[in-house]
């Protein structure tokens, strides 16, 4: 299978501010998010992010996705640079994140209609797509309801689809379920496994076990910023479970007191 | 430039099919015209002069076509024959006559001529002018041509309005252009990235620069539409305030030629442009739409500053000052009022602003392109 993703030691530093380093309780002034980390993705599989809060994950997905460059090392997706060709990288990309609104003002079906015709995908494939998405994921039903007067998971379920419009090849999802209903977020992971399905590569982060258990192929653990483990999920297991592996992995690198 | 087409079609519909924003935008218009017109009822009230009231016009040295002029005024008056002018002038600023006509017989070779003395800043005044005037004009010239009509004003010049009223008028229009980008700018830049709509929009494959232009585009046809408002509640309602405030109505003069609204609508265009590049910036840099608006504060204070050093633009104008962008506005604004505005002050205005407008829009692209601009917490 093509390696669809390759990243190669990405270092990523954020400047602390005086109030930043009194939440963090240091006194540097720089803080490491991404420390030299690698790993590639294959097209057809669902690669996990799997590190607690603060590990680098987000930051990471946020490099792969170009809204923020590297210190150094190099990012390809689809064999092309995102610090060279970021546009292009960008229309190669679905990325969904929390952090990614959609403004209040507009319907999903307006929203859907302006961002597909951002990406420059031709109208009649547009409405074709939007209608099976839209049936999909029951957004047929307040598709002409302001995104304002929505509920959460009906927000989230729109800004899904919304993130692959483009029908891209890679899908980056951080924190997929998050936040979501048991039945919002089921939908969610069986779209997940339906695109791995259609070959796309799809990059999750999480730091719920048994959603990588459950929909990955291989994950990568990431602890302060270091790749730890990158393996097929069978390998890094091997037999036991990924809880289990993840705190005795932790315990190494972190120490007994964590 | 397809998608630059997309951006300026989705802001536009976000500005002009939402309720709150229309009327953030189109208020400050409506509400000036009236205010200003309720304010000149006010006043108009307060000095407008019974209608029973008997001009009393003073004349020196009668004539027959004077006569003729007094049987063809409707105007209740009385006629005050003054032997010479200078008991008449007394009379006139003791403001015991509204008006005074001398009559002067031309000499050998030289023609007959009227002369009248009317205080601009007196109602009364001001009224039996208008009265006596045309009538007087038109039969010297239908009669005997050889009469010169002429008028004097004896009012200081601290009492023509018309006069601060040119003065002001820039820094007014200034800042309506100003308010105009104010009401949208901060909301669809610091807004979006207040509610992280802006990251959603900085993932597609667009150009951050085509981000920019098209959102600047957008916010400048909104602002201009929004000053356009303002600028008719603004002229509609002068003439109501100025009738009240003493006749100011017939020396404010906006019987400008086709090229004169030609060049300033050109100006307008551009220093929205301008004012917009200028708010865009700060409302990138803002975290907040809260922020952006304090930091717009100062701005507002700098442009009003500015558009009042339209004072110290005398009858001669230097075009080459209109090579400084927003100043060039109040320069070019002062012109059209003093009526010598030129075709090289217009092209220099718009070639300076165009220059500014594309540094503008390069600085703001590279701002979307900052993940610390764009994503600082």
């Amino acid at each position: 299978m093509q390696e669809t993703l390759i990243v190669q030691n990405l270092v990523k530093t954020f400047e602390l501010s005086k109030k930043q380093q009194k939440i963090e309780r240091t006194k540097l002034k720089i803080k490491v998010a991404v420390d030299g980390l690698s790993f590639t993705a294959k097209e057809g599989e669902i690669y996990g992010l799997l590190g607690p809060n603060g590990a680098g994950k987000t930051t990471t997905l946020r490099i792969i996705s170009t809204l923020i460059k590297p210190n150094s090392g190099e990012v390809f997706v689809l064999g092309k640079s995102v610090i060279k060709e970021p546009e292009k990288v960008r229309s190669e990309i679905g990325f969904l994140t929390s952090e990614l609104k959609l403004e209040d003002f507009f319907t999903p079906n307006y929203l859907y209609d302006y961002f597909s015709d951002l990406h420059g995908v031709e109208k009649s494939v547009s409405e074709k797509r939007k209608t099976e998405l839209f049936k999909k994921f029951g957004i047929d039903k307040f598709a002409e309801v302001k995104i304002a007067d929505l509920s959460t998971g009906m927000k989230q379920k729109v800004s899904l689809v919304v993130s692959i419009v483009h029908d891209p090849k890679v899908v980056i999802f951080d924190e997929p379920t998050n936040g979501l209903d048991v039945l919002t977020a089921k939908t969610v992971t069986d779209f997940l496994i339906d695109l791995k399905n259609q070959g796309k590569t799809i990059i999750i982060s999480t730091h719920i076990f048994s959603l990588v258990e459950k929909i990955c192929d291989r994950v990568g653990i990431i602890i302060n910023g270091k790749m730890i483990v990158s393996d097929a999920l069978q390998t890094v297991t091997g037999g036991k479970s990924l809880e289990d592996v993840f705190f005795d992995i932790y315990k190494k690198e972190v120490g007994e007191d964590a | 430039m397809r998608n630059v087409l997309i951006i300026i079609k989705k802001e536009l519909k976000r500005f002009f099919t939402d309720r709150r924003m229309l009327l953030a935008l189109f208020l400050p218009g409506i509400v000036i015209y009236l205010v200003y017109s309720l304010m000149g009822n006010f006043i108009g009230g307060a000095v407008s002069t019974d209608k029973n009231y008997c001009y009393q016009i003073g004349v020196v040295e009668s004539s027959e076509d004077l006569d003729f002029v007094f049987e063809r005024v409707s105007l209740k008056n009385e006629k005050v024959e003054f032997s010479d002018v200078e008991t008449a002038k007394e009379s006139f600023s003791n403001g015991d006559v509204d008006l005074v006509i001398y009559y002067q017989k031309g000499h050998s070779g030289s023609m007959d001529s009227y002369e009248i003395f009317y205080n601009s800043a007196d109602v009364k005044s001001t009224t039996a002018y208008a009265e006596f005037a045309p009538i007087l004009s038109a039969i010297s010239a239908e009669i005997t041509p050889i009469f010169i009509l002429s008028a004097t004003d004896v009012a200081t010049e601290e009492d023509v309005s018309m006069y601060v009223m040119k003065m002001v008028l820039p820094m007014l229009i200034m800042t309506m252009l100003l308010s105009g980008c104010l009401a949208v700018a901060p909301e669809s830049i610091a807004g979006e990235k207040e509610r992280g709509t802006i990251a959603t929009l900085l993932i597609t494959p667009i150009k951050r620069s085509y981000i920019a232009i098209g959102k600047v585009i957008a916010l400048s046809i909104t602002a201009l539409s929004s000053a356009i408002v303002s600028f008719f509640g603004l002229v509609l309602s002068i003439p109501k305030l100025a009738s009240s405030a003493g006749g100011m109505q017939m020396s404010l003069n906006f019987n400008f030629s086709f090229l004169d609204y030609l060049g300033l609508f050109i100006v307008i265009l551009f220093t929205v442009m301008c004012f917009t590049i200028i708010l865009s910036i700060i409302s990138t840099i803002a975290k907040s739409v809260k922020e952006a608006s304090s930091y717009a504060l100062p701005v507002m204070i700098l442009v009003m500053i500015v558009g009042l050093s339209g004072m110290l633009v005398g009858e001669t104008v230097n075009e080459f000052l209109c090579l400084i962008p927003i100043y060039n506005t109040v320069q070019c604004i002062s012109a059209v009022f003093s009526k010598n505005l030129t075709a090289l002050m217009v092209a220099l205005t718009v070639i300076s602003d165009l220059v500014f407008i594309v540094v503008g829009v390069v600085v703001m692209a590279k701002l979307f392109n900052s993940e610390r601009v764009m994503f600082s917490k």
